[in-house]
């Protein structure tokens, strides 16, 4: 379960079209890393994926079954966001935060089940902040506080999991520190992946799977080692680029050098 | 913030010492007024079920355990719908319906039997939070920061004419400013009669809400992401705060402050959690415009002082101290 794929999605504010055309697939128990500039509606096909925009023509599939034609609840059944810089009021707790990820799995009266405080304690466990788990999300730090949001979206027990921009405004050692929960809730769990990254030498190392996106098309999709090219870089990205290959990985460096004025 | 700052057990002491208080401030409005009495005729008059008390004095009490609780509870879900700390009914447009349609029936229809000012009011303030939504509205749903706007540009509108309508007919506006002032000078059974149904109603679904409320203090987004309709689930959060404060604005005229500063008061003493805030602020509510009301007879008889300004001026300064001595908003 968890087939996520678009067809013909095209997407539209007021008269600016933003997605044109666009068919693709997620790939099933890997990490999409989708890249381009600014603008290039990378974002807002991370959005629609999650049935968050409407699309203006064409249709989001989930597991077969057109995303917009299901409640928003069954959707969160099965599909995780994570929008960019979430905010939480003060006061709230990691364990708190973490609790509101079962919503989806609640009834109205939001009784408490064996179940919710079972799938709160694993994605506390899962996320490594089970001994900050009364600590308010103000007093944990920048990589802890991602942490924190993104046991919120485990908690949910999805299969799916989509993060705009986990890492924006976090330092070197966060970003990191974050990524690397990725993976490894992708290997130890199965988690199918989608982010929206900028740094394309973290996209190379931890996506099995890119896709850049060039004025609201697919410009190019594959493995990062395969699609990162000098030719692509300029393409899409408008720079001028060395790729290097790290020894023994043979993970893509990327290198820019020149803006490109042509 | 200190760890366990926001303790059940503290919130359970709070609640218990702000339940003694309202027995407290209840008994002592039963007891003062223009003309005091004794405990002994307390118990008499509701031994008889009869008398100043049991006739005045009950039926005033209890509107105004219900009407601080249906604004202090309005309040709270609009600040929490709207993510706005300023929000209360006041903003939303639904004391101003409310206050203009009971002049335009004081002022204008000088014949009108005395049971049809609350329900003109009603009218008015359920009205006038309809065309706010209705103008906030835009294809996908309502913002929070149009609709509190939209509030503060059409209340300001209604304000004007109900100005208007004053400076005109100055001479014979006395009830009509008592009503804006909101007052509860000469309430009855038969308005405990009207209110008590729409608490009820509101309360229960507020509290029945109160993971919805905590969840839209989100951002919007991870709100959707996490299952929520969000437009449907703020229409039906709106209308409760809508129908709370509209049953309130129709007995007893607008008073206000309470649904702005109830719920802040409630946050600083317990936190965002609405579990917490909504039996709270309900509680609270009720306590300050009981003392209100009792001083406000009380003070200078047999002059009355309307409850609406009583609340303004014990609350403000209480609330400005809390502002000052702590940083926590939201």
């Amino acid at each position: 379960m968890g087939v996520l794929l678009t067809e013909q999605l095209q997407l539209a504010y007021e008269d600016r079209t933003i997605l044109h055309d666009m068919s693709v697939r997620i790939p099933q128990g890997r990490i999409t890393a989708l890249v381009g500039r600014n603008g290039c509606g990378k974002s807002t096909l991370l959005k629609s994926l999650a049935r968050l925009l409407p699309p203006t023509e064409g249709h989001v599939y989930l597991d077969g079954k057109k995303i917009h034609t299901m409640s928003t609840r069954e959707v969160a059944k099965q599909l995780a966001i994570l929008p960019q810089s979430p905010t939480a009021p003060d006061g709230l707790t990691v364990e708190g935060l973490v609790r509101l990820g079962r919503y989806p799995h609640q009834n109205l009266f939001g009784k408490r089940g064996d179940e919710d405080d079972k799938m709160v304690a694993w994605a506390l466990n899962a996320t490594h902040l089970t001994e900050f788990r009364e600590r308010p999300l103000t007093a944990l730090s920048g990589g802890q506080r991602q942490r924190a949001w993104i046991a919120m979206a485990l908690a949910q027990g999805t299969d799916l999991l989509l993060l705009d921009e986990p890492t924006t405004y976090l330092d070197m050692a966060h970003q990191l520190e974050v990524l690397e929960l990725l993976e490894e809730l992708n290997r130890t769990q199965g988690k199918t992946v989608v982010m929206v990254v900028h740094d394309l030498n973290h996209a190379a190392r931890y996506a099995h799977h890119m896709m850049a996106i060039h004025k609201g098309t697919l410009a190019e999709e594959g493995a990062p080692g395969d699609i990162l090219t000098p030719e692509l870089l300029l393409r899409v990205f408008g720079v001028k680029a060395h790729i290097y290959r790290e020894e023994g990985s043979g993970v893509p460096i990327v290198v820019p050098y020149q803006l490109s004025h042509a | 913030m200190t760890k366990g700052f926001h303790s059940k057990k503290r919130f359970w002491t709070i609640l218990f010492v702000v339940l003694v208080l309202l027995v407290l401030a209840a008994v002592l409005s039963l007891r003062f007024g223009a003309v005091p009495v004794t405990f002994e005729q307390i118990l008499q008059d509701f031994a008889q079920g009869k008398g100043l008390v049991f006739d005045y004095r009950l039926p005033r009490l209890l509107i105004a355990i219900l009407i601080g609780l249906n604004m202090a509870v309005a309040g709270s879900i609009l600040q929490g719908v709207t993510r706005n700390p300023l929000a209360a009914p006041d903003l939303i447009g639904v004391s101003a319906g409310g206050g203009l349609a009971a002049v335009i029936l004081l002022l204008l229809v000088p014949e009108f039997p005395p049971m049809m000012l609350p329900f003109c009011a009603f009218g008015g303030a359920v009205l006038a939070g309809g065309i706010v939504y209705l103008l906030s509205y835009r294809s996908g749903g309502v913002k929070p920061e149009r609709l509190a706007l939209t509030g503060v540009a059409f209340s300001s509108g209604v304000q004007a004419l109900i100005t208007l309508l004053i400076v005109k007919f100055s001479p014979s506006a006395a009830q009509a400013l008592v009503f804006l002032k909101g007052s509860l000078y000469a309430r009855s059974w038969q308005h405990v009669e009207m209110l008590w149904p729409w608490t009820l109603a509101g309360l229960l679904a507020a509290l029945l809400s109160y993971r919805q409320l905590n969840l839209l203090l989100l951002s919007e987004e991870t709100v959707k992401g996490l299952g929520m309709p969000v437009n449907r689930t703020r229409l039906f959060l709106l209308g409760i705060a809508v129908a709370l404060s509209g049953a309130s604005v129709a007995v007893a005229g607008t008073i206000g402050f309470i649904g702005l500063v109830i719920p802040h008061l409630t946050r600083l003493l317990v936190g965002t959690d609405f579990r917490r805030v909504l039996p709270l602020s309900a509680l609270l509510g009720a306590l300050l415009v009981t003392i209100s009301d009792t001083l406000g007879r009380s003070i200078m008889p047999p002059t009355e002082i309307p409850a609406g300004i009583i609340t303004a001026l014990l609350g403000a300064p209480y609330f400005i101290y809390l502002l000052v001595k702590r940083k926590t908003m939201f």
